[in-house]
């Protein structure tokens, strides 16, 4: 077993300090006691059914709160995969969004809890984009997504880092690979272009500052500021160079599935890519937008779309549910994968794995065609304990019944309390539920 | 150590500052104190803050002026903010201070201030939409300013929605090709597949291309100022990775093709086609992406080119490349340049790599990011210096336009995929797409030298507003681009806000069978800012003392409403009655019924609710809903808009120790629940807005007019104070009284005046510009309050085409 933190040390002793200065900052704060913190997003389309996320003898949907421990009880057929996780699991239903666009999407609703669209901008800031700005690293925010085919970069409209400004998901692997771990890229087209984008980085600077030089002195400050952006993006890279040993130990080997014409492989390789990024130190925060309405699951013998599979259709022998538990049963497997490398990495008294908080939830709530009434999903992890659980189940009372209260607003406010960096309310308010004021807070049963 | 200054007042103004500082205040701050800040004090604090009087327990004669010291800053600080919002010294004080006096005062102590971080910043704040007000009103329009006005010279960054429009069709989209085979649709030649397994089937395609980029330049809007495009915006890291982002796909798109996904449905015979993709059930649904649309010719010589590629060929490209960009052709250093430092250091990675570098090269060039309004004109003999023509191209097309200024001639272009079955995305680059199209008339005149002088521009403007009127009324349908001008539809609703109307959610849930509310569904926010654009542009056709009909009008227009009543929509929707109380049109309390009209095709007629409850813009339902809260009307904001928009005045921003809350109370009125806001500390900054915006009580939240809240008659009184004309001062029986006096003011022209030259010149006015704005309000009152003559006054004035 590695060390990432001793892996680390080794690398940054030969590196340029100023280049590295916010990285060491962090591994400084992973010294004193105060571990990094990790986020990990799952949105999956087209609904994630509450019913099938019930361990054998709990359900939910009632007038009360369901607080249950897992310990003794069997979980249903799709979260059997995380069965070696079963005590850093929790389940959460009941939690309503009624505030967020439903139908067939809830756009940045699911991470954000507001209303949106797919075409409009975003009007706020995302949990995760959120997040990235206040856990920074060498990339703040990665956000990875099975397309339908390798596109390239794609605007799932999930995700913003604040109004205005949605977050881009990579679609094709190789274009991941080149931008996360292109410095360390032996050859090929992913080197190419990585160093094709570095020449016009590197060019592009001194252009900048001979234009600079003919400007009145406000306006050589406006360029200055698209400098710096130029800066920062050499610097990444200088960064990334630095960090080849702790790359190159971590970065997942680029296999046939990176150029593969089965989209469920990409889907793999950016599980793979993920990881690997978190280990190695170059991101705190991932979105993995794993399918939308117009994916296809052929990679697991699937043939309609997921929209299709939404509408009934099946697929020769497999009916629509089935293949709605196939796919749910494999981005859970993908998941728990992913858990088991972060927990293969010693991290102060325990591994990776506990500092990271692994959320899998739908973008369109709990159907095909969904009214945001719940919103179910769970998460693996307690974020350094700060999340309290282990192995839970909770199911608030159903939206409708006198004691319901709870959205994903509520929820999402309460990562930000477990993250340390609490914010009053995340998202807008239901109204029907109510003023801000009466509906708004962490959930206190998760806060420890 | 503290410091005591004493405070003396000697004769009429001069104070002298002097004591033991014990070295903790230098000579110089002491000086500067003695000089511009102490007479100041000694004239209009000392007698209530000073030996006699210590109001608030300040006294000026033994405060220190030791700025290390946090807790003197502060209170220094605090005086900064009360000369400037006006609240010191008070206004029945007979001795009142001249703004010259004032500004020196301000000026100084801010600098002071300043020296220890603790400033309020005002020379920055002054540059910000926001702050914009701060600038003396009356010293703008007295005529006391001699200064001939002029812009600094400055980099304006790229308008988001020409970025869009310049870059989203073309490279921003991600296409796809839906093919259904085997459907039920009628059997034609054209429709059937000639060959292969499904020889015989039907076949029917459609393209569809969802816009789907971020835009670099995400929008940015100040809450106070509203608008969205101000040169002082910059383009950072994120404008960059976005930028950079684009850039990479666009690069593959002009050397490799448009990747189109092919999504080809096959029915067999239990399944079935849905309407739209993925409502296909059953059947072999199957997608692949490839490479479609046409590449530019000389790029397809570079990139299919495996050995050395001549400078001519890549001198063609690089036409090809700035023209498409930039909109103009390299000169020979740029050719040298982009040979040797981009083309040729990346020829080692392939030659497809390095035409790809190059046009990533380009679009991440300042020049690409940011507008240049240098003056490349000859100097005056003020040391001003004139647009040039092309900078003029620039900035008069982007008055008026959100396309880019210069088109794209024909560019000789090749298919990358030339099966004839896919005719629907053999796009060429040029053709068709206003935003590639070949420059217009503007680029003519200067071409033909005919945009050099001041004259010259005023005919292109001119002709500009000459354009005519090609949409009276934009719905969702037909959006702002649609609309002639848009730039200038689009000042009205930044400056109004009315647009912002579907941005505050309503429960329209609970709106069912609710009087005063049935109206109001989830489209109708979306709507009714329609109506309002509807409104304006017919006021603008008229141009006939424009800020006034806006203000005060009885019209209305309802744009989705065709002044007609459908027999079937009432019978569907649960009878006449029905139809006719959730209706639309009740958002103006009017029956639609009552309210037929037959007009041309697509032609709005101007309706008239029932009397005495519409006047203007202000008391339009979008107006109202874009100010109201969520579950109640907002006197505030509304009081705020008026004091900001109309007043030319200012609010002092929320102190942080307020925590500004109206108790829920279902027995009692809104006006008796803002009552707690009342209490002295809360009044000092609320009576500027609340008895501004309480006359609007005469409509409910979603901006029906009412006589009753609660069962209790509306209070619509409130009161006109603190305005820079007190002319204006005194209370108001209801919200025609107050709109009259105000929109029947110099002042609400002049503020009206100065946020047009915001919006257009891209930057506050400052004092410089006080000819220029002077000029525009004779002219606008000459001209019997044209808007047209206005901003021909605006787009020829020395603020808008000298640089410096």
């Amino acid at each position: 077993m590695i060390s990432r933190r001793n892996l680390l040390k080794g690398v940054t002793l030969g590196a340029g300090a100023t280049a590295l200065s916010p990285f060491l900052s962090h591994l400084h704060a992973a010294e004193v006691g105060k571990l990094p913190k990790r986020f990990v997003f799952v949105v999956k389309g087209s609904g994630l059914q509450a019913g099938y996320l019930n361990p054998e003898g709990l359900t939910h949907g009632g007038g009360s709160l369901v607080d249950s421990s897992l310990d003794g009880k069997v979980l249903p057929e799709s979260l059997k995969p995380l069965e070696a996780f079963r005590d850093k699991l929790t389940i959460i239903q009941g939690l309503s969004g009624r505030m967020c666009s439903s139908g067939h999407n809830s756009w940045y609703g699911a991470l954000g809890a507001y209303k949106s669209t797919g075409v409009t901008p975003p009007t706020a800031a995302t949990i995760d984009g959120y997040l990235a700005d206040k856990f920074p690293s060498v990339f703040n925010h990665i956000g990875l997504k099975m397309g339908n085919g390798s596109q390239g970069t794609a605007y799932p409209a999930i995700s913003a880092a604040g109004p205005g400004r949605q977050l881009p998901f990579q679609c094709d692997p190789a274009m991941a690979y080149q931008n996360l771990y292109g410095s360390i890229a032996a050859g090929g087209d992913i080197k190419k272009k990585y160093t094709r984008t570095g020449n016009v980085l590197d060019a592009m600077g001194a252009d900048i500052k001979k234009l600079q030089k003919k400007l009145p002195g406000a306006e050589r400050e406006k360029l200055g500021h698209y400098l710096s952006g130029f800066e920062a993006l050499r610097d990444r890279r200088t960064k990334l160079i630095s960090m080849q040993d702790v790359l190159r130990k971590n970065a997942p080997e680029v296999t046939d599935k990176y150029d593969s014409n089965v989209t469920t492989d990409h889907l793999e390789a950016h599980f793979d890519m993920a990881a690997a990024a978190m280990i190695s130190g170059i991101s705190n925060v991932v979105t993995l937008h794993c399918d939308s309405l117009d994916s296809s699951y052929q990679g697991l013998g699937i043939t309609p779309k997921v929209h299709s599979i939404g509408h009934g259709s099946s697929s020769g022998d497999l009916s629509a549910q089935e293949c709605r538990n196939m796919i749910r049963t494999y981005h859970v497997k993908l998941i728990a994968d992913m858990a088991a490398k972060l927990e293969k990495i010693p991290e102060g008294d325990g591994t990776m794995l506990d500092n990271t908080l692994i959320v899998y939830v739908s973008d369109n709530s709990d159907k095909h065609h969904a009214s945001a009434t719940e919103w179910p999903m769970f998460v693996l992890g307690n974020s350094g304990g700060a999340l309290n659980t282990q192995g839970r189940y909770l199911a608030y009372p159903r939206y409708g019944s006198a004691n319901h209260k709870a959205t994903i607003g509520n929820w999402l406010t309460t990562i930000t309390h477990v993250a340390g960096v609490p914010r009053d309310h995340f998202g807008q308010p239901d109204m029907a539920l109510g003023k801000l004021e009466m509906q708004s807070g962490p959930l206190s049963e998760l806060l420890a | 150590m503290v410091l005591i200054v004493a405070v003396m007042l000697l004769g009429s103004a001069a104070v002298s500052f002097g004591a033991d500082d014990g070295g903790a205040v230098s000579e110089a701050d002491k000086k500067t104190f003695q000089e511009a800040v102490a007479p100041f004090l000694g004239m209009y604090c000392t007698k209530c803050h000073g030996g006699e009087k210590q109001k608030g327990d300040l006294n000026f004669e033994t405060l220190s002026i030791d700025m290390t010291n946090p807790e003197v800053g502060d209170i220094w600080n605090n005086v900064f903010a009360q000369v400037q919002f006006r609240e010191m010294p008070p206004h029945k004080s007979k001795e009142q201070p001249t703004a010259v006096h004032k500004t020196k005062f301000l000026e100084a102590l801010d600098r002071q201030l300043d020296l220890h971080d603790r400033g309020f910043g005002l020379q920055e704040k002054l540059r910000l939409p926001e702050y914009a007000n701060y600038l003396d009103h009356k010293t703008l329009f007295d005529g006391s300013v001699k200064e001939e006005a002029y812009t600094p010279a400055r980099l304006w960054r790229l308008r988001p929605d020409i970025y869009a429009s310049l870059w989203g069709d073309h490279y921003g989209r991600s296409p796809w090709l839906s093919v259904k085979i085997g459907s039920a649709a009628r059997i034609d030649a054209r429709n059937v597949v000639k060959r292969g397994p499904h020889k015989g089937k039907t076949i029917t395609t459609r393209y569809f291309r969802d816009s789907r980029f971020a835009n670099p330049f995400y929008e940015f809007v100040h809450h106070a100022s509203g608008f969205t495009d101000y040169a002082m915006i910059q383009a950072d890291q994120a404008s960059l990775e976005a930028l950079l982002t684009n850039s990479e796909r666009m690069a593959e798109i002009l050397t490799e093709g448009l990747p189109v996904t092919i999504v080809t449905e096959v029915k067999n015979k239990d399944s079935r086609h849905g309407n739209n993709h993925g409502g296909f059930v059953g059947g072999v649904e199957t997608s692949r992406i490839e490479r479609r649309g046409r590449v530019p010719v000389v790029f397809k010589k570079i990139t299919d080119s495996d050995g050395e590629v001549s400078q001519s060929d890549f001198n063609a490209a690089l036409d090809v490349a700035f023209a498409l960009f930039l909109r103009r052709t390299p000169d020979s250093e740029e050719r040298e340049h982009y040979w040797q430092d981009v083309f040729q250091k990346n020829v080692p990675l392939g030659n497809k790599m390095a035409l790809q570098a190059t046009l990533i090269y380009i679009t991440l060039a300042p020049e690409f990011v940011y507008r240049m309004e240098i003056g490349m004109g000859e100097p005056d003999r003020h040391g001003r210096r004139m647009l040039s023509s092309q900078e003029l191209v620039y900035a008069i097309h982007h008055a008026f336009m959100n396309t880019p200024a210069f088109g794209v001639d024909e560019i000789e272009t090749i298919g990358v995929y030339t099966k004839d079955s896919e005719e629907v995305i053999k796009k060429t680059l040029t053709g068709g797409d206003p935003n590639h199209r070949p420059s217009g008339w503007l680029v003519g005149q200067m071409k033909a030298g005919q945009l050099k002088s001041k004259a010259d521009v005023e005919v292109a403007v001119r002709k500009m507003l000459d354009n005519g009127y090609r949409n009276m009324s934009p719905n969702h349908n037909r959006p702002l681009s649609s609309v002639e001008n848009p730039r200038i539809l689009q000042f009205f609703r930044e400056y109004f806000g009315y647009h912002h109307a579907p941005g505050v959610f309503k429960d329209t849930d609970k709106f069912v069978g609710v009087e005063g509310f049935e109206q109001f569904n989830k489209g109708s926010a979306s709507q009714l800012r329609y109506d309002t654009d509807t409104l304006v542009l017919h006021i603008l056709k008229d141009d006939k003392d424009v800020l006034r009909e806006l203000l005060t009008t009885e019209k209305v227009y309802v744009a989705y409403w065709n002044g007609t009543n459908d027999p079937k929509n009432y019978k569907k929707g649960g009878g006449k009655e029905n139809y006719a109380q959730s209706h639309g049109l009740q958002a103006y309390n009017m029956d639609p019924f009552e309210s037929e009209y037959t007009g041309e095709r697509g032609a709005k007629k101007a309706l008239t609710p029932p009397a005495g409850q519409r006047f203007g813009i202000l008391t339009q339902p979008s107006w109202l809903v874009a100010h109201s809260g969520n579950f109640d009307n907002d006197p505030v904001r509304r009081g705020k808009w008026i004091r900001e928009k109309l007043l030319a005045g200012y609010v002092m921003d929320l102190p942080i120790t307020v925590d500004a809350k109206v108790p829920d109370d279902e027995h009692r009125t809104l006006r008796e629940r803002f009552e707690v806001v009342e209490e002295e500390q809360c009044w000092r900054c609320h009576k500027k807005m609340n008895t501004l915006g309480m006359p609007f009580e005469a409509f409910n939240h979603v901006g029906r007019f009412r006589e009753t809240e609660i069962g209790k008659p509306v209070d619509t009184t409130g009161k006109i104070s603190h305005a820079i004309d007190p002319e204006l001062h005194g209370k108001v029986d209801n919200l025609r009284e107050m709109i009259g006096r105000i929109a029947n003011s110099d002042l609400a022209r002049q503020s009206f005046i100065r946020h047009v030259f915001r919006y257009w010149m891209g930057r506050n006015e400052v004092l410089r510009d006080s000819k220029t704005l002077i000029e525009m309000d004779r002219v606008y009152l000459e001209s019997n309050g044209s808007f047209k003559e206005l901003l021909v006054s605006l787009l020829t004035s020395d603020s808008f085409l000298y640089r410096k």
